[in-house]
Parts: structure tokens; C-alpha cells; sequence
């Protein structure tokens, strides 16, 4: 068993090789069952779809690398959505609900979404470190919370129509590319930039690897834990607004479960739980994987239902295999 | 002397705040003191109870099972299915089809199908303790992995649609009332009186605190921790199983949907009641006062007709503000 922990575990090559590995079969088995499968066009559909949990990922990624785990990353993504509906609608609350009456120009409205989910991400660390409450209970509560928040605000209803610039966001085109997708590789570029060659990117490393180390060596693990949220805050709601403008709703039951995948998706890509290895890279990576598994589900025509219980033994053998040659290291206390 | 005193007074205080919520409720609502809202409110929560004594025993080993909500929904259709032995002859579709004949064809002789569906929730919980034990994973992420599956399996089961009819015994663990008491009441106090007697007076439940408390210096004395790892969680697993069964009688059909949340309400109480989510401190005392409170909670927010969705953010903020007192609390201690 331990021989098999070391081989599959994060240093060696191996791991990198078996990933791969497994996506190329993922492919060879969705390209056999779908002969559209390999077409550019599709390809390019994929991307899109898979760059909604991408941005969650990456912010799930700071998370696990800092030593923690983030629960609420779904409930912002609806509940920005349903924020995005709403100020778009102003006038929901004046009574005519079709109608688009915007609240600020949209970029603005952007921000201030955008804003308002980093924030949630801001209070998730500051409870988690200055409260000291362990972090999947801490983001257990706000996600309960949030998305208690989002069904209040929006009275449990679908907010249809949005304008056209959040349509651009979720559906736009730039030449064949789908804009969402260059978005999502943009933030990736950003990231692992930031994660590889900054100062910020090699403190997380050292916060997530060990936090009584790294306090000792100068460096305010704390600090760094509340960062790490507020980007997850951050790409939360980024992708909530972007799956607003690409369904043309806000809905406050969107993304149910999604904070499973995202957490899935960084784990299979090869960051550890035990914080401080891995990168947003390699949650790429996972996030195809994981993506390519629920395309493939579907194209076997198979109904969500019992997709949901496939999915439940696939995340948990993923996590086995994340977590072999680790100790309980996810709940790291700062 | 002085750590007694403190734990004594947040018992003390835990049992004010019940009071006073009481109070509060009795103000709030003419209708709180009424025969019929008391039994209605202790019924409900007694279904949250006997969940959180599992959670008390899972917690204490400073584990977390989230599955507990889709295992009640699990138990409850398996439930169903036990009782509609005829329905396995024909094909899946045909089956769940509601055609209103509510004829029972029990596939086992009434104690042993409980027993079954009892052994069935108790083994979900097996898996999730022997894949946490075992691999060295927090209990919760792989809870929340067999939460979705559990789930899955029920509702795809049956696509979704209840099986109706149960037998007049199940229905008695819902809604008789010997001696004025609600059963299910009942049930919760036999199960919190064997819990009690397990944690308190055995061997092996002091045993559950040590290796909750401290998992390498239990290790040190002797002590082999995955077997007191993997028991909390197969006691919550039969516990969410029983829940299934009663309530199965309580609705009359066995439903797959059921049980959806149950979870949080479940760890709410239990983190209410003073237990310490590192494990190695609570107990079943202060869990059945946390019981109270969330079902209090609820009873008067049903009373006052507020909407589900801001109930639910109530239910959020609950949580928190209990993990953050613990957690001020814990660090005043450290520091001293």
C-alpha cells in the first residue's frame, strides 16, 4: 500500500504521466462514442464549458494551496448570478420584471459584484483565522448562508434577460474562440505567474507547507490564508457572472454540488491537500478531467440523477488517489 | 478547578439560553404553549436528535459526517422498497408508477426488515469511516462524496417518485403517543440513554474521548485509534437508517428526497450543545439542549410564518456564531 502511496503520490513523475494518461483514454473513449467528438468546433464548446468550473478551480487552488478548503465557492456563484439578475432589474422591486432596468452601467455593476464576492471570500478567512473556527465548518456555514441569501433576495425565482454585455461575458465569440474561455486562460496565465515567480506566490507555498514554519521564518500565515479566500471569493463570483450572462438568467440554484467538483478538480490535477504543492496548471488539468467525465456521462445518454451517484464514487476515488501519502493535512490550523 | 468551573458554567449558560428562548417564544407566539404545538415541536425535534447523538459520537473523534441527510432519504425508500416485494417482478418503469394500490407485500417478516435497513445505514457508515481511517482523509470530504452518491442512488432508484404505503407498526414509531409522550420522543431518550451509558460508563467511550482528544498520545498508551475512528461513524450511519424508517412511517410512503439538509441541522445542535469540532470534548447533555434550541428555533420561525430562505440564512448565521463563541472561548483558554 505505501509502495503504491509513493507512486502515485505528488513528487514523482509518474503521478504527471498517469494523469495524462488518463485523460488521453477519457478522450479516446468520448471520440469512440461521439464521432463529432474531435472537431474543432466541439472542442472549442468544451472549453467553454469547462472555463465556469475553471474559475472556481483556480480559486479553490490558492485555497488548498494555503492549507485550507473553501465550501462556499458555489453558493457566490449563484448568489452573484442572482446579484447580476437583480441590479439588472432593478425595477423587480418597482414591479415590472421584464424589463431591463440597470442599476449602474454594467462594468460597474461588474465590480460591484465582483466586489461583494471577494468580500464574502475576505469574512470566510478573517472567521476562519482571527475566530479560529475550522475551515470547512466556517465555509460550511457561509455557504448554507449565501445560498439562503441568493433563494432570499431573489424570492426563490429566475431573473430572466440580462444585456448584452453579460450575454458577451457567458456567450460572446472572439474569431471562433469563445470569449469566456479566453478569460478563464488569461486568469490562468495571471495565476501561475503570480503563484511561480512572485514573492505573494512563494509565501502561500510556505503558509500551506507549514504555517508554524513559516511563522517562525517571518511570514504572517494568516495573512496569506485570508488572501488565499478572498481570491476564491473572488473567482466565484467572477464565474457566477459569467454563467449568468451564458444561461441569460439568474438563478439561484445554479452550481449546486460545484464546490465538490472544483475541489475534485484541484486534487486530481495534483495539489495536495496538505497544502503547498501543486499550482493552477495542473488544476487545468484536473478541471478537463472532470469535465471530459461529466461530457462523457452525458453522451452515454445517461440522466442526471444517477450521473450525480457516478460522479459521488469518481470525486471519491479521485480524493483517495489526491490524498495517498498524506496525513490529515487539509485542516491545517494557522 | 478553574477549566470545571468554566465548563460547568457553559452548561449552566446553555441551559439559560434555552430558557430564555422559551420565553421569548412564549411571548412571540400565543399558540407556543399550546398541547398540540409542544408535541408537534418535540416530535420534529426529536427526528434532529437522534441524528446529532450519531454527530456527538462523530464529532467527539473530531470527525464530521455530512451523508447523514442522504442516508435518511436511503433508508427510507430502501424502506419502501422492503415493503413492495411484488414490485420487483416488474421493470424498472412499470414499477414506480403511482397507481394508488397501497397493498403491502413485505419481502421480510417485520423485525428483520428494520434490522436490514439498520445494517444497511450502518455499513454507509463503515465505508465512510474505513475510507477516512484508512487513507488518512478529514471524514467530512469523504461524508460529502457519499452524501451526493447516497443521494444519487436513492433518487435515481426510483426516479425520484415515493413508494406508498407502510405498515401500521411503522406508523406507530411516528405517531403514537403512549402516555401523552410523541414516539419518537421516546425513541430519542432510549437512544440517548445507551449513548450516554457507552460514552460515560464503558471503557470503549472514554476511549472515543482519548482518541478524539489527542490521536498520537491515545496511539502512545495503547490504544488502536482506527477502531474508535470507524465506530462513531457507523453509529451515525444506523442512527440516519432508524430516522429513515420513522420517518417513512411518519409520511406514510418512503421518500428518496427526504432528509435533504439534515445534516447541518444535525451539526448545528451538536456544536450548539459545546462540542469542540477537533474532537475530544462534548457530550450528549449538551447536544440534547443544542437540540432544543435549533428546534425551538425553527418551531418559532414556523409559528411567526417567516419564509424558508431567510430560515435557512438564520440557520447559516446559527452555526458560525456558535463556532466563533467556541472558538474566542478556546483561544482565551490557550492563552491563560
Amino acid at each position: 500500500m505505501n509502495r503504491l502511496a509513493k507512486y502515485i503520490s505528488h513528487d514523482s513523475d509518474l503521478s504527471i504521466i498517469l494523469r495524462y494518461v488518463v485523460l488521453l483514454i477519457l478522450i479516446v473513449v468520448a471520440s469512440i462514442m461521439a464521432p463529432g467528438f474531435i472537431s474543432m468546433q466541439n472542442m472549442l464548446n468544451l472549453l467553454r464549458s469547462f472555463s465556469f468550473l475553471g474559475f472556481i478551480s483556480i480559486g479553490m487552488t490558492f485555497v488548498i494551496l494555503s492549507g485550507g478548503i473553501d465550501l462556499s465557492v458555489a453558493a457566490i456563484l449563484a448568489f452573484s448570478g442572482v446579484l447580476l439578475g437583480l441590479f439588472q432589474h432593478w425595477g423587480i422591486y418597482l414591479g415590472h420584471v421584464d424589463t431591463l432596468s440597470l442599476l449602474a452601467p454594467t462594468p460597474i455593476l461588474f465590480l460591484i459584484i465582483l466586489s461583494i464576492g471577494s468580500i464574502f471570500g475576505l469574512i470566510n478567512g478573517l472567521l476562519i483565522t482571527k475566530l479560529r473556527i475550522a475551515d470547512f465548518a466556517a465555509t460550511l456555514g457561509s455557504m448554507i448562508f449565501i445560498r439562503g441569501f441568493a433563494f432570499a433576495i431573489s424570492g426563490g425565482r429566475s431573473i430572466f434577460n440580462l444585456d448584452g454585455m453579460a450575454l458577451f461575458l457567458g456567450r460572446g465569440m472572439v474569431g471562433p474562440v469563445p470569449f469566456v474561455a479566453i478569460l478563464f486562460f488569461i486568469s490562468v496565465i495571471i495565476c501561475s505567474i503570480i503563484l511561480r515567480y512572485t514573492i505573494f506566490g512563494k509565501r502561500l507555498y510556505a503558509t500551506g507547507e507549514n504555517p508554524i514554519v513559516a511563522r517562525l521564518s517571518g511570514i504572517n500565515p494568516q495573512k496569506y490564508k485570508i488572501i488565499a479566500y478572498t481570491i476564491s471569493g473572488f473567482f466565484a463570483s467572477l464565474a457566477g457572472i459569467c454563467m449568468a450572462g451564458r444561461l441569460n438568467v439568474g438563478e439561484p440554484r445554479v452550481a449546486e454540488g460545484w464546490e465538490l467538483d472544483a475541489i475534485a478538480a484541484v486534487v486530481i490535477g495534483g495539489t495536495s491537500f496538505a497544502g503547498g504543492k501543486g499550482g493552477v496548471i495542473n488544476t487545468v488539468l484536473g478541471v478537463i478531467i472532470i469535465g471530459l467525465i461529466r461530457n462523457i456521462l452525458s453522451l452515454l445518454g445517461i440522466l442526471p440523477d444517477p450521473q450525480e451517484m457516478i460522479m459521488g464514487i469518481v470525486l471519491l476515488f479521485a480524493i483517495v488517489i489526491g490524498s495517498l501519502g498524506t496525513r490529515k493535512g487539509s485542516l491545517a490550523r494557522v | 478547578m478553574k477549566g470545571k468551573a468554566l465548563s460547568l458554567l457553559s452548561d449552566y449558560g446553555l441551559f439559560v439560553i434555552l430558557v430564555i428562548l422559551v420565553a421569548i417564544s412564549a411571548l412571540l407566539s400565543p399558540l407556543f404553549f399550546t398541547a398540540a404545538n409542544l408535541k408537534n415541536f418535540i416530535s420534529q425535534a426529536s427526528y434532529n436528535g437522534i441524528l446529532s447523538v450519531g454527530m456527538t459520537f462523530v464529532i467527539l473523534i473530531g470527525g464530521i459526517d455530512l451523508s447523514v441527510g442522504s442516508i435518511v432519504g436511503f433508508a427510507s425508500i430502501l424502506y419502501g422498497t422492503l415493503m413492495h416485494g411484488n414490485f420487483f417482478t416488474f421493470m424498472p418503469n412499470e414499477i414506480f408508477i403511482y397507481k394508488g394500490a397501497t397493498v403491502l407485500t413485505p419481502i421480510l417478516p417485520l423485525p428483520f426488515d428494520i434490522i436490514f435497513v439498520l445494517l444497511i445505514g450502518g455499513l454507509l457508515g463503515f465505508l465512510n469511516g474505513v475510507i477516512s481511517s484508512r487513507f488518512h482523509i478529514h471524514s467530512f470530504i469523504v461524508s460529502l462524496c457519499m452524501m451526493i452518491f447516497v443521494r444519487g442512488l436513492a433518487v435515481s432508484y426510483t426516479n425520484g417518485q415515493p413508494l406508498f404505503g407502510v405498515p401500521d407498526s411503522i406508523s406507530y414509531l411516528a405517531y403514537g403517543e403512549p402516555l401523552g409522550i410523541p414516539m419518537p420522543a421516546i425513541v430519542w431518550l432510549i437512544i440517548c440513554i445507551i449513548a450516554v451509558w457507552i460514552l460515560k460508563y464503558t471503557r470503549f467511550g472514554r476511549r472515543i474521548y482519548a482518541v478524539g482528544g489527542d490521536e498520537e498520545a491515545a496511539r502512545l498508551s495503547g490504544i488502536q485509534p482506527s477502531l474508535y475512528q470507524i465506530f462513531p461513524l457507523i453509529v451515525s450511519g444506523l442512527l440516519a437508517a432508524a430516522v429513515g424508517i420513522i420517518m417513512s412511517g411518519r409520511m406514510g410512503c418512503g421518500d428518496p428526497k427526504i432528509g435533504e439538509g439534515w445534516q447541518t441541522d444535525a451539526i448545528a445542535a451538536v456544536v450548539i450543545g459545546g462540542a469542540s469540532l477537533s474532537g475530544g470534548k462534548g457530550g450528549i447533555g449538551g447536544t440534547i439542549i443544542g437540540v432544543l434550541i435549533m428546534g425551538l428555533i425553527n418551531n418559532v420561525m414556523n409559528l411567526l410564518e417567516i419564509d424558508a430562505y431567510p430560515q435557512q440564512m438564520a440557520k447559516g448565521i446559527i452555526i458560525i456564531a456558535a463556532l466563533a463563541i467556541q472558538g474566542v472561548f478556546s483561544a482565551r483558554n490557550s492563552n491563560d
